[in-house]
């Protein structure tokens, strides 16, 4: 049971109050049997007028699923208990169906949320009960930066930045006293997130709720004055804001602690890197990375004359905001699009597209990158025979080996295909944000490993990240994309 | 879409057309150029035993039998690019004229059919995907397979035997009485002629749409933007009128137009069992009276017809859908 | 004020849809099994000419009625079926074979997959019937025609599904990681693409049958197909055409509706086993 220290709301009543709130799916298993698989157990939360409290978990793990229940929207095969209250009374099927819009509102986490054939200036005004519903659009879209012209322009037409200033200006012209963000953010370039995390708090000042739902605990951080950790489905802890500090002295739970001190500005690894200068002496090729370019068909270059150099058992960040071409350089890179340009050498050779390729490349949905219908050890010897010394440095547990892919968490998953990637003569690896999507303390174990590798066998790591502070713990050097292309 | 890529788009369509009306004329060629059936015996018939091999060879000579199968395809396909399909041997008069007579009897029946079965099908999709897993989802559902299973010729028989047989409201056959000149008939005595035909093939046309359609609209209905329309208070029929009929009658309606084949096989079932005279009935006796002048003009032809529904599905997207529209 | 609620949206159910879905599966094999069996049983004298019973309606002694050379309608109609499943084999087999070449050869490159989509197009440019009526023509009749037909006619729908599944396997980063590893395009495709497209096949296999059965029937009652001696539903439905009108109702009626049973069964079949294999559709409520 865990306790909420708020203190300067004891007396009101509080606007959402969810208790020992579970779900359960139903689905099936292998053979014929059904079973139920529990997602959320013993929730607890409650949110105040003019507060903001995150929701702090891993991605997939059933975060968004709490949202959809306090609006009641589950699909048909949820199965709920505990108790949900809205300012006091019990929040029945009847009820939610009455505040959905109303009283309360959704800041979805897709931008897949928008109809594709309505105009999104009307699937805003739709949410807008009084009168001159095109004026007050206008400026709500004013508000959060978006021209009078994206009104009339459909989904398809706005990038994914605009979509997601559309999908906050409807919660904003409901006029909700409880809003819930689900996972707002991400994709966000810094300047739109500070515009965001602003948007969120003056609508906190004038007295809403927020439920805001991330994975990522340095927003959490930034724009919340409560965190309820959420580890496996159950709060483990609400805290303040302010307990975040110094080492975490004022969490209570081992996780939660765990998290705040595994984030890359704290502790993280307490190991430097230092393997660089040692490989370097024992006379292995570097990656050379002479003038390539790249641009979609019918688009302006992404990158163009690009030139990078990394050492064997040198760990090279390349720090850039998402969407700028980052991606796509690590793809060409590692051979799966071919450069309009320039070449990628080793030891002053071409790599030949044909056959092994020594540059590996780790992707940052490592469920897409891993074949389904295989049992995981299969994966592993797709890439030749396995390695036992590689699986324990990256923490891979022999049992894990005979499980399916989808009995895997996506850390787990991760790890393997580090594993692939580094079985064999794999020279260079190039790590596309493989951290991104997993918790503070799974990013920690898993680039310690990567430090380790790099070390003992002299792979030369090019890590892409959006996240700075990360880079600065693990990398050698960093450079800044917009300075290389 | 701006000129250039309409032009883009038009030469595109156009080359597509050539290139595959030229391989269904080569190949539909060949095929028949294999067949063992002699067309001079199954022209003549019975008589052949009076026919001396002189005539026979003068026959031969007359149609082009004696050349290559190479020559005969060039000289049929240049005929045909000069707009000469050449003379049907059962009708004897000009290929193009009895495509034109009896497609316009068909098109009548099809138009008919399509129409009738998209807007039943269209209401019967939309009333199942809305109660998913309900009483009437089920009944719309058992319905529409028991249909798809249904042979259309058996229905038609059904219907023979019990609309015009047992109650005897219409008559058993035949587009237009026998006896009358066809302009003297009048349009009541055609509709009458035309009820069970177009009746058969609906009801067959109706499962696949209204199948289509509970499929669309139960992915849309569980889409994000439908789920995110709740969550904004939106529900019922507004919520149906705003997310689900927009998004699902495009491709519903494209779905239709692309049909036109499976119309036309239809409507050759149907149209042999009530002895309508449409070109469904013309490419039967086309093919078992060795016709070949005739059976190649409506391969051709047809190809032309399934061609055509699928490039109006097509426009129909770029016409509406504001992705392509705006996109292009 | 407090309140305490669950909302339980569990159904009463004896049987989860899984071991429906298992039980339908099996129900339907049964009956397909017993079908076969009971054609293959049937020999030439059961339905034999006896004028001394023809034109009899449907009575315990003969459950279909009779025809008018004596024939038993129940036994015509059970051979018939027997005949239109081997059609139906034969059919669906061969169109699943070239649809999974050519959705294979289509994975190997840009040209490749472009032939095989104007192939596909090629074929579903004519009216199925219109093909069907033509490659009779050409085999000059009869049983070897058919097949022939059914097989060219089927094959595009099935590569177009197929093919759709290989190009988006083709996009799948793990296949990328694979050919990164050094992989042959052909260790590929029968290591990444033939294990995805398998249960597809089977289950296209399947729904394929009742598409060969019907147009089996058709182009037979048309008078292309099988010989006028054969009994075959097609044939069986056109010869009771010149006896509508003296109201001999059991010569259409039986026969067509056994056929539409059976190709019901197989659609049940093939819908069930798509529900077991394929993970998204079986855990839909």
């Amino acid at each position: 049971m865990v306790e909420d220290k708020n203190i300067g709301h004891s007396g009101e009543t509080p606007l959402l109050e969810v208790k020992d709130f579970s779900l359960i799916f139903r689905h099936y298993g292998k053979g014929l049997r059904e079973r139920d698989l529990e997602v959320v157990r013993n929730f607890n939360l409650t949110i105040h007028e003019g507060e903001i409290v995150a929701v702090l978990g891993a991605s997939g793990s059933g975060k968004s699923l709490l949202a959809n229940a306090i609006l009641g929207i589950l699909p048909d095969n949820a199965v709920t208990s505990g108790t949900l209250n809205y300012k006091g009374a019990a929040l029945t099927e009847k009820k939610q169906a009455l505040l959905r819009g109303k009283e309360i509102s959704l800041i979805p986490q897709s931008v897949n949320a928008l109809d594709p054939l309505m105009k999104t200036g009307k699937q805003v005004r739709t949410m807008i009960a009084r009168r001159n519903k095109k004026r007050v659009q206008q400026d709500i879209f004013k508000k959060v930066g978006l021209p009078d012209s994206a009104g009339d322009r459909y989904p398809f037409e706005l990038s994914g930045g605009m979509a997601r200033r559309v999908l906050i200006s409807t919660s904003m012209a409901g006029n909700a006293n409880l809003v819930i963000a689900d996972e707002p953010t991400p994709g966000l370039d810094p300047a739109v997130l500070q515009e965001t995390v602003g948007q969120m708090r003056r609508l906190a000042d004038a007295g809403k709720g927020m439920m805001f739902i991330t994975h990522d605990i340095e927003i959490a951080l930034q724009i919340a004055d409560k965190i309820a950790v959420f580890y496996e489905g159950e709060t483990i802890e609400i805290a303040q804001a302010g307990d975040f500090s110094g080492k975490g002295e004022r969490l209570r739970h081992p996780y939660t602690r765990a998290l705040w001190r595994a984030l890359p500005k704290n502790d993280f690894i307490s190991l430097q890197p230092s393997a660089y200068s040692n490989s370097r002496k024992s006379g292995k090729p570097s990656l050379e990375i002479k003038g390539i370019s790249y641009h979609y068909p019918n688009s302006s270059w992404l990158f163009k004359d690009l030139d990078l150099t990394v050492q064997p058992g040198e760990i090279v960040g390349v720090y850039g905001h998402s969407g700028s071409g980052k991606s796509t350089m690590a793809q060409v890179i590692a051979g799966y699009r071919t450069t309009l340009g320039g070449t990628v050498e080793i030891a002053g050779k071409t790599i030949p597209k044909k056959g092994r390729h020594p540059v590996q490349m780790v992707w940052q949905h490592p469920e897409k990158a891993i074949n389904p219908r295989w049992r995981i050890k299969q994966t592993l010897q797709e890439a030749g025979e396995i390695d036992q010394k590689l699986l324990k440095t990256l923490g891979i547990r022999q049992d894990w080996l005979e499980r399916w892919p989808s009995e895997l968490s996506g850390g787990e998953l991760q790890r393997f295909c580090l594993a692939r990637a580094m079985t064999g003569d794999t020279e260079y690896l190039v790590a596309d944000e493989i951290t991104t999507m997993l918790d503070a303390v799974t990013q920690s174990q898993i680039w310690h490993s990567l430090i380790e590798l790099a070390d003992e066998r002299g792979v030369g790591i090019l890590a892409i990240s959006h996240d700075y502070h990360l880079l600065e713990r693990v990398c050698d050097r960093i450079i800044h994309f917009d300075d290389l292309k | 879409m701006n000129s250039s890529n309409m032009a883009k788009y038009i030469f595109g369509k156009i080359l597509k057309l050539a290139s595959l009306l030229a391989a269904i004329s080569i190949l539909s060629f060949l095929l028949v150029s294999l067949s063992p059936i002699d067309p001079v015996q199954s022209y003549i018939g019975a008589d052949m035993t009076r026919v001396s091999p002189e005539q026979r060879e003068n026959i031969e000579a007359y149609w082009g039998l004696d050349e290559s199968p190479v020559q005969q395809y060039l000289s049929w396909g240049n005929a045909v690019l000069q707009g000469d399909l050449g003379t049907s041997l059962l009708y004897r008069s000009s290929v193009a004229d009895v495509i034109g007579e009896r497609f316009t009897a068909s098109l009548a029946l099809m138009a008919l059919a399509w129409i009738i079965s998209g807007i039943i099908g269209f209401v019967l999709g939309i009333t199942a995907g809305m109660k998913e897993g309900s009483f009437v989802d089920k009944l719309i559902k058992g319905y529409c397979f028991t249909l798809a299973s249904t042979p259309a010729f058996w229905l038609g028989l059904l219907m023979l035997m019990f609309f015009s047989v047992w109650l005897g409201w219409f008559p058993i056959g035949l587009g237009s009485p026998a006896g009358i000149l066809e302009a003297d008939v009048s349009l009541a005595e055609r509709l009458r002629h035309l009820f069970l035909p177009a009746l058969t093939l609906s009801v067959v046309g109706v499962a696949n749409v209204a199948l289509h359609t509970r499929q669309k609209l139960i992915e849309v209905l569980e889409s994000e933007y439908v789920r995110f329309a709740m969550a904004k208070g939106e529900r019922g029929f507004t919520l149906l009128w705003r997310h689900g009929l927009r998004n699902i009658s495009l491709p519903a309606v494209s779905l239709h137009f692309a049909s036109f084949g499976e119309l036309f096989g239809g409507a050759v079932l149907a149209e042999q069992v009530f002895s309508y005279p449409g070109l469904g009935q013309a490419v039967v006796q086309a093919g078992l009276g060795s016709d070949v002048p005739l059976l190649l003009g409506i391969v051709l032809f047809t190809t032309l017809f399934v061609f055509t529904g699928n490039l109006l599905a097509d426009l129909f997207y770029k016409v509406i859908d504001p992705r392509i529209r705006r996109g292009m | 004020m407090e309140g305490k609620i669950t909302h339980n949206r569990r159904r009463r159910l004896h049987l989860n849809i899984r071991q429906r879905t298992a039980a339908a599966i099996l129900f339907s094999s049964v009956i397909l099994a017993g079908l076969i069996i009971s054609g293959l049983l049937i020999d030439a004298d059961a339905i034999g000419i006896d004028l001394e019973s023809k034109n009899r309606a449907p009575s315990p002694d003969h459950l279909f009625g009779t025809d008018w050379l004596g024939r038993d309608m129940l036994m015509r109609t059970l051979k018939g079926l027997t005949l239109s499943l081997s059609v139906g084999v034969l059919a669906a087999l061969s169109s699943a074979i070239i649809a999974l070449t050519l959705s294979l050869l289509s994975s190997w490159n840009k040209t490749m997959d472009n032939i095989v989509t104007w192939m596909i197009d090629l074929f579903l440019s004519v009216p199925h019937i219109v093909t069907l009526i033509l490659i009779s023509f050409a085999a000059g009749g009869g049983f070897k025609g058919v097949v022939i037909g059914l097989a060219l006619t089927h094959w595009p729908s099935l590569a177009r599904l197929l093919r759709a599944e290989v190009l988006q396997l083709k996009g799948a980063e793990y296949v990328g990681v694979s050919e990164r590893l050094g992989k042959s395009k052909i260790w590929i495709a029968r290591h990444h693409f033939l294990p995805h497209l398998i249960p597809h096949l089977v289950v296209g296999f399947i729904l394929l049958f009742p598409h060969a059965i019907l147009h089996e029937a058709a182009i037979t009652f048309l008078g292309f197909g099988l010989s006028a001696e054969t009994p075959a539903i097609g044939i069986i439905l056109s010869e009771s055409m010149r006896y509508l009108s003296t109201g001999h109702w059991w010569l259409a009626f039986f026969p067509g509706f056994s056929l539409l049973l059976m190709v019901i069964i197989f659609d049940v079949l093939g819908r069930n086993i798509q529900k077991l294999i394929d993970p998204f559709h079986g855990q839909r409520i």
